[in-house]
């Protein structure tokens, strides 16, 4: 005589089975993964700043008449970056040997001179300075909020320059021959 | 037939059920990134390349990882540009660079090549968990580079520009 087992009735395998498959959907993939975020802060402190360069040395040559002026003149290239709350920056300049060998001009007596002209960022001596070995005369005035390159709120030009006119008057007392002096260009900002 | 075919589909539910049941989830704990500040000082543009005054220590932990599952972190920074500056200083100017990425508990840790910081955020490092019930350590450290440019106008002192940063970890 065989027997046998019977299964559940279908209404009841259905349930079974939804549960089931409900079950493993609520123990499925949600809350698997765990986040976390945390904050830091990044500061970014730009000093003011230049740079400045020249040529190493001019030649001052003669224009032509007797006795006339001898005249040179030298482009400063500079970059330079100032904050929005400083009084900005300058360039000046200043004779730091006088000229040799003596018998010849002297920048003590005043008879080395220059102007500005040229600037591309910033405001350049106005008339006629003369040079001084006793203190800094000023090349360029620059502003505040001054930085070089990009254009926009920044001068377009990068290096910014400034053209230095020298004159140096040729008096019939002074001996012939070759005189030198040096001068250097100081740039500061704020 | 048919109730050959309904045992076999109760069996692969309960089945399936119990297999994803029986796996607590992983949990992240005490994430710290540190120091809360990092600072560029920028004084010479014709050496642009700045890094910051201390590298970033990213740490947390896991309890109930598997070595099967894979875990993140991820950096992004808050805005495009830096906040308080006299003019646009973009958050790409700045580079992260993943130095080192430990983990424990037979975890793995790898470093992302360095990326520019972006509000995208930009994986660091990532790996496999480390197991086990008890606490899995992790550290993530990170260096921050600045490129300077004259095309910057200068900061008062104590006044600096500023960006934040979110890192973002995540444990599967």
């Amino acid at each position: 005589m065989k027997s046998s087992q019977s299964l559940p009735k279908p209404h009841l395998r259905a349930g079974l089975i939804a549960v089931a498959a409900f079950g493993g959907i609520l123990a499925g993939p949600l809350g698997h993964s765990d986040t976390a975020t945390v904050t830091q802060t990044l500061n970014a402190q730009l000093a003011a700043t230049g740079k400045v360069s020249v040529p190493v040395s001019i030649s001052l040559t003669a224009t032509g008449a007797a006795f006339s002026p001898y005249t040179g003149s030298l482009t400063v290239n500079y970059r330079v970056r100032s904050t929005t709350t400083g009084i900005g920056g300058s360039i000046t300049v200043q004779s730091t040997a006088e000229f040799a060998p003596s018998g010849g001009p002297t920048v003590a007596s005043g008879v080395l001179a220059y102007t500005c002209s040229g600037a591309t960022l910033g405001t350049g001596c106005s008339g006629t300075a003369a040079m001084s070995l006793v203190s800094a005369t000023n090349v360029l005035t620059i502003p505040a909020s001054a930085c070089t390159g990009g254009g926009g709120s920044c001068s377009s030009a990068n290096p910014n320059t400034v053209t230095t006119n020298f004159s140096l008057v040729d008096d019939p007392t002074y001996k012939t021959g070759s005189y030198s002096a040096s001068i250097t260009f100081t740039i500061s900002s704020t | 037939m048919k109730e050959r075919l309904t045992g076999f589909i109760l069996l692969m539910a309960i089945w399936l059920g119990l297999s994803i049941e029986g796996r607590a989830a992983t949990r992240i704990h005490s994430p710290a990134a540190t120091p809360l500040t990092i600072t560029f000082s920028a004084n010479d543009p014709d050496n642009p390349t700045v890094a910051g005054n201390s590298a970033a220590t990213i740490t947390f932990t896991t309890t109930s990882g598997s070595n099967t599952n894979a875990w993140q972190v991820q950096v992004q920074a808050t805005s495009a540009n830096f906040a308080s500056c006299p003019n646009a200083l973009p958050v790409s100017k700045v580079t992260v660079t993943c130095v080192s990425a430990t983990v424990g508990n037979g975890g793995t840790a790898a470093c992302s090549a360095p990326s520019a910081l972006s509000t995208t955020l930009r994986t660091v490092a990532s790996g496999l968990e480390g197991s086990g019930g008890g606490n899995t350590s992790y550290s993530v450290t990170l260096s921050f580079t600045f490129t300077d440019s004259w095309g910057y106008i200068a900061t008062p002192s104590g006044a600096p520009c500023t960006i934040g940063l979110n890192y973002v970890i995540t444990a599967n």
